[in-house]
C-alpha cells in the first residue's frame, strides 16, 4: 500500500474526504456496470434481428457511451480535487 | 340528523314488511324469493372474487377482448342456461369484482339477449321449457360441501355453485309467490287493436314477465293464448316486446346489491331493451311484413303464428344489437353520468399509517410503497384513457398488435376516477409529508416523492386532454389522421412497457441511467412527427383542424412522455445511496442528450 492510500484510509474522521471517497466510489462502481451493460448491448444488437427494435438498442448504447464518458469526466475531475 | 332517519327507517320498513307477511303468505313467499335471490348474488360476487387475477380472469378477458368475442359469449351462456336474465346477473357479477369491463359486460348482455331467442323457437317449435330451477338444490349441496374444503378455488367454486342454486331458488320462490296473479291474468279482457292496442299489449307483457320472473313463461303464455285466440297477432307482437322490456327486472333486482358498475350495467340493459321496444313499436307495419317475408322464405304457414312470433322475437332482439352496438359508447357515457362512484375502498392509504410516521426510514418506505401503488392505479387509468388495457400494454405482445386488437375508442371517464380513486390518495401522501418530521437526507428523499406524485397528477390531466380527439381519430375513416393518433398511442404505451422493464430490474442496474435512453426516444420521436406533419398537411392529407388537433395532442403526448420519466426519476432517486448520487450526477441533461441525438442524426445521414 503506498503512504498516499495510507494515508487516505487513515483520514477517516475527515467529512470532506470521506464524502469524497465516497463519490469517488460510487462514480467508479456505476461506471464499471455502464461498461458491462454497453458490452452487453453490443451482443443483443448483433443477435438483434428486428429493425426497429435493433434502432432502439443502438441509441441506449449511444446513451450508454455518453453516460460512460461523463462519469469517467467526473471521477477524473474529483481525483484531480482530491490530490490538489 | 341522516343518522336519526337511518335508525327509523330500517326498523318501519322491517315492521310494515312483517304485516304483509302477517296478512298475505303469497307477499311473504315473493318478499322471501328476493332476499334468497339478493343472498345469492352475494355469494356468487364472494366465488368470483376468489378467482379475481386469476385463471378465470385470463379466461374472460380472452374471451370477452373483442365486441364479436363479448357477444358471441353472452349467446353461447343465454343458449346453454336458456336465460338472459341470469346471464346478465352472473355478468353484473364479474362486473363488481372487476373481472371483466363496461364494455365487454354489455357485449355479453347484448349477445345473451340474442342467445336466449333460441328459447322462443325451441317453446314454438317443440314445446320444450328448460326448468333451470330444479338445478338448485343439487347447486347449494355440493356448493356448500365445496365451501367447506382448504382450497381457495375450491371455496371460490362452492360459493359460486351455492349462489347460483340460491338465484334459482329466489327466482323459483318468486314464481311461487306471483303465481295467484298468474290464475287470474285474463287476456280477452284487454283486447283491442290498433296502437292502444300494442301499448296495453306491451305493458301487460312487462307486468306479467316481472310477475312470472321470466320472459321465456311469458312467451308460453302468449303461445298458448294465440294458439286458443285469446288474443290477435298484434297484440302478441305488443306482448313479446314487453317480455323483452320486463326480462330486465332480475339485472335490476341483482344490481341493487351490487357495486355502482353493476348499477350501470343493469340500467344499460333497461335502457337497451327500452330503446329497442320504441324503435319496434314506432316501425311495428314494417317489421309485421320483414317477419311475414322471412316466415315465407323459411316455409312457415301464413297461419302459423306461433313460429312468426319465434320469427320476431329474434328479428327483434338481433336488430336490437344491430341497433346498439354502434351506440355503446355514448351508452356508456350516459350510465356514468347517471351512477357516479362513491370513492371506494381501494382509494384509502395502504401503507401510510401512525405508527410508520415514527420513524424516519420507515416512513419513508410507507411514502414510496403508496407512491408505487398509485402510480399502477394510474398506469391503469392512462391505458384506459388511451383505450388500452394495462395487462396487454405489459405483456410480451407486439406493441403494434396491441394496438390494432384495441382498435375501437372507448369512453372512459379519467375525471371520475381522479376524484374517487388517486386524488384521495394523493393528498393523503401530502398530509402525511407535512406531518412528518424529518432530518435533511430524509426530506430531500421525501420531497423527491412528493414531485413523483405530482407528476402523476400531471400526468392523468395531460391524457385526459389527450383523449378527447384520440376517441375521435383512432378509429377515424382518414387512415392518416387515425395511424398518427396510433402512433402516438404507441408511443406512450412503448414508454410505459419500457418503464416497467426498469422498474423491475435490481436496483444495482443503474436505474436512473436507464431513463437517459427513453428521453432520448422521446425528443428523436417528437423531431420525426413534426416532420410528418409538415408532410401531412402539405400533401392535403388532413384537414387544418386535425393538424392543430395533432400538434397539441403531440405536446400532450411529450409531456405525459416526459412526466412518466420523471415519476420514475424522482421515484428511484428518492432511495438514496452513494450510487444513486453517482447515477444523478452522470445522468445526462436535456442538452447533453440532443447533442446525442444530433450525434446520431449525422451518423444516419452519412450512411
Amino acid at each position: 500500500m503506498t503512504l498516499k492510500k495510507l494515508l487516505t484510509r487513515l483520514n477517516f474522521f475527515d467529512t470532506h474526504a470521506l464524502q469524497q471517497r465516497e463519490s469517488e466510489e460510487g462514480l467508479s462502481k456505476v461506471i464499471e456496470k455502464l461498461q458491462e451493460k454497453e458490452r452487453q448491448l453490443r451482443v443483443t444488437i448483433s443477435l438483434e434481428r428486428d429493425e426497429e427494435e435493433r434502432e432502439l438498442l443502438q441509441q441506449e448504447l449511444s446513451i450508454v457511451v455518453s453516460q460512460t464518458r461523463k462519469g469517467t469526466e467526473l471521477l477524473a475531475r474529483i481525483r484531480e480535487e482530491g490530490d490538489s | 340528523m341522516r343518522n336519526t332517519l337511518r335508525k327509523v327507517i330500517l326498523p318501519s320498513i322491517m315492521l310494515i314488511l312483517a304485516y304483509g307477511f302477517w296478512v298475505s303468505p303469497d307477499f311473504k313467499e315473493i318478499s322471501a324469493g328476493v332476499a334468497i335471490f339478493l343472498f345469492g348474488m352475494l355469494a356468487l360476487e364472494e366465488g368470483f372474487r376468489a378467482f379475481t387475477g386469476g385463471v378465470l380472469e385470463k379466461i374472460l378477458k380472452k374471451s370477452t377482448d373483442r365486441m364479436w368475442k363479448s357477444l358471441t359469449f353472452g349467446f353461447t351462456a343465454a343458449t346453454v342456461m336458456q336465460s338472459s336474465s341470469l346471464v346478465s346477473v352472473i355478468t353484473i357479477s364479474f362486473l363488481s369484482v372487476g373481472l371483466i369491463g363496461l364494455v365487454e359486460g354489455l357485449g355479453i348482455v347484448f349477445g345473451a339477449n340474442v342467445g336466449t331467442t333460441t328459447g322462443a323457437w325451441l317453446i314454438a317449435g317443440f314445446g320444450l321449457k328448460v326448468k333451470i330451477s330444479s338445478y338448485a338444490m343439487p347447486m347449494l349441496v355440493f356448493g356448500v360441501m365445496l365451501i367447506f374444503q382448504k382450497s381457495k378455488s375450491m371455496k371460490g367454486v362452492g360459493y359460486i355453485l351455492v349462489g347460483l342454486g340460491f338465484l334459482f331458488l329466489g327466482i323459483h320462490h318468486m314464481k311461487e309467490g306471483f303465481e295467484a296473479f298468474q290464475n287470474s291474468l285474463d287476456l280477452t279482457a284487454y283486447a283491442m287493436e290498433g296502437i292502444a292496442g300494442i301499448l296495453v299489449f306491451t305493458l301487460i307483457g312487462i307486468i306479467a314477465t316481472i310477475i312470472m320472473q321470466s320472459s321465456h313463461a311469458t312467451l308460453v303464455l302468449i303461445i298458448t293464448a294465440l294458439s286458443v285466440q285469446q288474443i290477435t297477432y298484434d297484440n302478441a307482437l305488443a306482448l313479446a316486446i314487453g317480455a323483452n322490456v320486463g326480462t330486465t327486472i332480475t339485472a335490476v333486482l341483482g344490481a341493487l346489491s351490487s357495486n355502482v358498475v353493476g348499477k350501470r350495467l343493469a340500467l344499460a340493459d333497461v335502457l337497451f331493451k327500452v330503446c329497442a321496444g320504441i324503435v319496434f313499436i314506432v316501425f311495428m307495419g314494417p317489421v309485421m311484413g320483414l317477419v311475414d317475408g322471412i316466415s315465407s322464405v323459411i316455409g312457415l304457414a301464413d297461419d302459423d303464428y306461433t313460429m312468426k312470433l319465434a320469427v320476431f322475437h329474434t328479428i327483434f332482439n338481433v336488430a336490437g344489437v344491430i341497433i346498439m352496438v354502434p351506440l355503446i359508447n355514448p351508452l356508456i357515457g350516459l350510465v356514468t353520468r347517471l351512477f357516479k362512484s362513491e370513492p371506494d375502498i381501494h382509494a384509502q392509504p395502504m401503507y401510510l399509517n401512525e405508527a410508520s410516521l415514527e420513524f424516519g426510514d420507515t416512513a419513508l418506505e410507507a411514502l414510496r410503497k403508496e407512491t408505487a401503488r398509485i402510480y399502477e392505479k394510474a398506469i391503469g387509468v392512462i391505458a384506459k384513457g388511451l383505450s388500452l388495457d394495462k395487462e396487454d400494454i405489459l405483456s410480451d405482445a407486439k406493441l403494434k398488435q396491441v394496438i390494432r386488437v384495441h382498435g375501437k375508442a372507448v369512453e372512459y371517464d379519467i375525471d371520475e376516477v381522479y376524484e374517487h380513486e388517486i386524488k384521495s390518495l394523493c393528498s393523503a401522501i401530502l398530509d402525511y409529508t407535512n406531518r412528518l418530521s424529518a432530518d435533511e437526507a430524509t426530506s430531500r428523499q421525501v420531497s423527491r416523492i412528493r414531485l413523483a406524485n405530482q407528476s402523476i397528477l400531471i400526468t392523468l390531466k395531460d391524457v385526459k386532454h389527450l383523449q378527447k380527439n384520440m376517441l375521435l381519430y383512432i378509429d377515424s375513416e382518414n387512415p392518416h389522421i387515425s395511424a398518427e393518433y396510433n402512433r402516438l398511442r404507441q408511443r406512450i404505451a412503448k414508454v410505459i412497457r419500457r418503464l416497467e422493464n426498469i422498474r423491475s430490474q435490481e436496483v444495482s442496474s443503474t436505474s436512473i441511467l436507464s431513463l437517459d435512453a427513453l428521453k432520448l426516444t422521446l425528443e428523436k420521436n417528437m423531431g420525426l412527427l413534426h416532420g410528418r406533419l409538415d408532410e401531412l398537411i402539405r400533401e392535403g392529407h388532413i384537414s387544418a383542424d386535425m393538424a392543430i388537433s395533432l400538434m397539441n395532442d403531440s405536446n400532450y403526448t411529450y409531456s405525459i412522455i416526459n412526466s412518466l420519466i420523471q415519476i420514475n426519476h424522482n421515484y428511484l432517486k428518492s432511495e438514496e445511496g452513494t450510487e444513486t448520487e453517482a447515477e444523478h450526477r452522470i445522468a445526462l441533461n436535456r442538452e447533453e442528450i440532443n447533442s446525442v441525438l444530433s450525434d446520431e442524426r449525422e451518423v444516419a445521414e452519412r450512411r
